[in-house]
């Protein structure tokens, strides 16, 4: 089976000058753990997770700071760049290995340099929960 | 495949009356995405994960709420109730079904009314990368 049979083709992304509150947001709304940043090619130039919210926040003491922080703060700064990617051709068994090894909870998927998908964890536990492997 | 052949055992909590600052510092700490939450006699009560706490900060809408979500919010109020468990002889498929199910990332693993371990998406998608299922 191949990461394309499987991936998710609507992927919700963000900016990198957008604040990490809007971040925080769309992750909430979305039921998220991670978004994919993307210039404005849609050229994927990172990614911004819950645990990089959460870092944050415990990187901050000062309490009035730490109450702007999300606001004063933009993607850009606490993103990781130059995330994991994966190919649509790419085995199942290859795109897990990828994440275990990355300790990551998501693959972007890329094809000509362009953003065409996301898989998650929960997309590989679907297929063992549907016993398709 | 069983739970228990894929469960973690080393199980890092916290106490139901501690800070949402005290749950921020011990999910970077541990490097863990939720924690399951003690009451005063050592019972489980609850789960504080990285999306409980997302979840909260997005609902405050300017600097004071969110330092007051710090500082004076107990674990106990952002916390999601203590969920539906594994058993460690429950198979693996069907815990990947019911992960999926439940829209959650972990079933906690209990025996006999003790928490014994849990069993992750990320331990569902070792066993994929390892061939394993």
């Amino acid at each position: 089976m191949k990461v394309a049979d499987i991936m998710q083709t609507t992927v919700e992304t963000i900016g990198p000058d957008d604040t990490v509150a809007d971040a925080v947001t769309t992750i909430a709304e979305q039921h998220i753990s991670g978004l994919p940043v993307v210039d404005q090619r849609r050229h994927l130039i990172g990614v911004i997770s819950s645990t990089d919210v959460l870092q944050l926040l415990s990187e901050v003491t000062d309490p009035e700071r730490r109450g702007n922080i999300l606001e004063s703060t933009t993607v850009r700064e606490i993103m990781t760049a130059k995330p994991v990617t994966v190919d649509p051709d790419a085995d199942v068994h290859e795109a897990a290995r990828q994440m275990l090894y990355g300790e990551i909870h998501r693959l972007f998927v890329e094809f000509d340099g362009e953003l065409v998908g996301v898989v998650t964890q929960s997309d590989i536990v679907g297929v063992v929960a549907g016993a398709k492997l | 495949m069983r739970v228990a052949d894929i469960m973690r055992t080393n199980l890092k909590t916290i106490d139901a009356e501690a800070s949402v600052a005290d749950a921020v510092a011990a999910l970077t700490e541990y490097g863990v995405s939720a924690l399951p939450v003690l009451d005063r006699h050592g019972r489980a009560v609850g789960v504080c994960s990285t999306r409980d706490i997302i979840a909260a900060e997005a609902r405050c809408h300017d600097p004071v709420a969110r330092e007051q979500l710090f500082e004076k919010t107990l674990v106990l109020e952002v916390m999601t109730p203590w969920p539906t468990t594994a058993h460690p002889d429950e198979d693996v498929r069907a815990v990947a079904k019911r992960l999926l199910e439940e829209k959650v990332q972990r079933l906690f693993v209990e025996e006999k009314g003790a928490l014994v371990g849990v069993v992750s998406q990320t331990d569902i998608v070792a066993a994929v990368a390892a061939t394993r299922v």
